[in-house]
């Protein structure tokens, strides 16, 4: 329990102040709700959809509000983050994870300053993340020779 | 790499934020879908590392000790599984032994501690006689976070056990400890029907047929030579064995009688090899169960095998159709006798008290089948009886019937001491009953034109010799 709370429950609570406090700096009774609800789903829920209502949450309160905006996404990012960059200290992992979001995050913006469809944008995004998925899949059958008629790659 | 519900939930998470965007026109929930994508990609590559590292790095050591045992002996499996620190939410092995082998659980699945060598053993038998191999086990692997399960045979040398039959092993034939020596080799004897070998040559006799004279001699010599015969003797065997309760003393497969049939078999595999007449009576409780004539063909010595082998111990229930025991009419007339009192009472009645001891042991199984045998088979023939030490007095008897009928008696006994007990708890008792033992088979051997010869495992005889040697060598 002391290294739970040492280790996760240190980074959840900077991450619900940070975006908690972006919101309920918009000054108004959404911004506090949000807040709240922000603060219940990330102690509360797992990562990733402690994240999913984060975002849910700090879009439609802090899109006008572009400062705002980025520190509650850095606080609600640093959830998804931080503990990747704990665990998995070698570089590799956080290099590629940066790629990652890099070229993503990249996609998103490109679609976006061409005036592309949503759906356009979301279909691409969507499909580049499954193939990449994909393609993950296969190396690690191949790898692992879990493959009939594939060599097994050194 | 198969995916979790975490995982579809996850996923989900994500696609509820795309339908968001789509809803409500907002791209920005788009970095909420980039986030959860790369965060579960990230999962996945580390994933796919930990796997190669597993793969690589993770030893599995299958032993089994001892390698060799008999069918129902336990043996003790170990296995060691090195395996090195990877983030992984759960590390399960699932091993595999043989399906002969006995005595692990329905799914042996366990958790490994990772950077740590994890050590399991287990009691297995195999009711099985064979080579059994241990399969190689497989790892069971769930990522951090529960998003990914995978599951891989891990490569390894195979185990192997040996499983044998139970049956006898190292058998002791001798006298007093002493084990037998024979040499194999034909017999002779001075008279009988001729051989093809041709012996030695002599000087031609007046009378000797034209077709013996060796002509090469002839020539050398110059003066007739003829080539005369190495006479063989057909010898005539004939096996009386004993399968009634009293040899069934021992584990299974290893009984007294396990252990004299393999001496009979040889004893029919000699017989075989030099083409002697041999036949077989076999006797339990209720008296005689087989006879097979003598005779020296290759069916013969095959119908005979196949007997001894089939040989079982059978139970004690009277068989009124082999019912020897005309003692209980003797009785009866014994029993009328004795209450009448008139002359030809008077007269028979020291006759029935003397053919008493006899009607005794006409009721005994072995005693009863030398005596049906006695005119028949007997004659100039070499009886071996193959039985157990635990009706001393009918073996004794037998044997004296015996000798009196056949050219020579070689009794084959199975001392009970000897088959008692998996281990000896008891070893001066051992000894002594051992010793007993000994001195009954020297009775009998002290006969004219008799042998008496032990047959038991080598080893607990000498553990009982040996026992005794030093408890004598202690007390002194």
């Amino acid at each position: 329990m002391k290294s739970y709370l040492t280790n996760v429950t240190r980074v959840k609570i900077a991450a619900v102040m940070l975006s908690s406090g972006a919101m309920m700096s918009s000054m108004n009774l959404e911004g506090l709700y949000g807040a709240i609800l922000l603060a219940s789903c990330v102690l509360v829920l797992p990562t990733p959809f402690a994240f999913a209502v984060g975002q849910g949450t700090i879009v439609p309160l802090l899109s006008t509000h572009p400062i705002l905006f980025l520190i509650a996404e850095l606080g609600i990012t640093g959830l998804l983050a931080a503990p990747l960059f704990r665990r998995y200290r070698t570089g590799k992992t956080l290099v590629i994870a940066s790629a990652w979001s890099l070229f993503f995050g990249a996609l998103v913006v490109i679609v976006t300053w061409t005036r592309g469809q949503h759906y356009t944008l979301v279909a691409t995004l969507v499909g580049f993340l499954l193939l990449t998925m994909y393609g993950l899949h296969r190396y690690e059958l191949v790898q692992l020779g879990l493959v009939e008629g594939e060599d097994h790659a050194q | 790499m198969r995916i979790t519900r975490r995982l579809l939930a996850s996923l989900c998470a994500g696609v509820v934020l795309a339908v968001f965007t789509l809803l409500l026109s907002q791209p920005l929930f788009l970095f909420g879908v980039v986030g959860i994508g790369v965060w579960i990609l990230t999962h996945q590559y580390q994933f796919v590392r930990t796997l190669q590292q597993l793969e690589a790095e993770t030893t599995v050591s299958q032993t089994v000790s001892p390698q060799r045992v008999v069918t129902d002996e336990h043996t003790y499996v170990t296995f060691t599984i090195e395996c090195p620190a990877v983030h992984a939410e759960t590390i399960r092995i699932q091993l595999k032994p043989p399906a002969a082998l006995t005595g692990f659980d329905s799914e042996l699945v366990r958790d490994l501690q990772s950077g740590e060598e994890n050590q399991f053993q287990f009691s297995a038998s195999s009711p099985v006689a064979g080579r059994h191999s241990f399969d190689p086990p497989t790892l069971h692997v769930i990522s951090e976070a529960g998003l990914f399960r995978e599951s891989f045979d891990v490569k390894t040398d195979r185990a192997t056990i040996e499983v044998e039959p139970r049956r006898p092993r190292d058998i002791h034939v001798g006298e007093g400890g002493d084990r037998l020596t024979i040499a194999a080799g034909e017999h002779e004897a001075s008279h009988g029907r001729r051989s093809n070998e041709p012996e030695e040559i002599r000087e031609y006799q007046p009378g000797d047929p034209a077709n013996r004279i060796d002509w090469k001699a002839t020539a050398r010599l110059d003066s007739a030579f003829v080539r005369e015969f190495e006479a063989r003797g057909d010898r005539r065997t004939t096996l009386l064995f004993d399968h009634s309760t009293s040899m069934m003393t021992g584990p299974e497969g290893e009984t007294q009688l396990d252990y004299a049939r393999e001496v009979a078999l040889a004893l029919v595999s000699y017989a075989a090899e030099n083409e002697d007449t041999i036949g077989l009576t076999t006797v339990d409780e209720n008296g005689l169960t087989e006879t097979i004539r003598a005779g020296a063909t290759s069916e013969q010595y095959r119908r005979i095998r196949t007997q001894l082998q089939d040989l079982s111990s059978t139970r004690t229930e009277p068989n009124p159709r082999r019912d020897f025991r005309r003692g209980a009419d003797t009785n009866r007339n014994h029993s009328d006798l004795l209450d009448r009192k008139d002359q030809f009472s008077e007269t028979l009645k020291p006759f029935f008290e003397a053919q008493a001891y006899v009607s005794t042991f006409a009721e005994m199984p072995l005693f009863e089948s030398v005596r049906e045998h006695a005119a028949l088979q007997l004659r100039d023939a070499w009886l071996v009886i193959f039985t157990s030490n635990v009706r001393a007095a009918e073996v004794r008897e037998t044997v004296k019937l015996a000798r009196q009928e056949a050219g020579h008696v070689s009794i084959f006994l199975t001392p009970t001491v000897l088959y008692e007990h998996s281990e000896i708890v008891d070893i001066e008792a051992a000894y002594s009953a051992y010793t007993d033992f000994e001195m009954f088979r020297r009775d009998l051997a002290s006969m004219e034109d008799v042998s008496a010869f032990e047959i038991g495992p080598r080893e607990r005889l000498e553990m009982i010799l040996q026992s005794s040697d030093r408890n004598r060598g202690t007390r002194t």
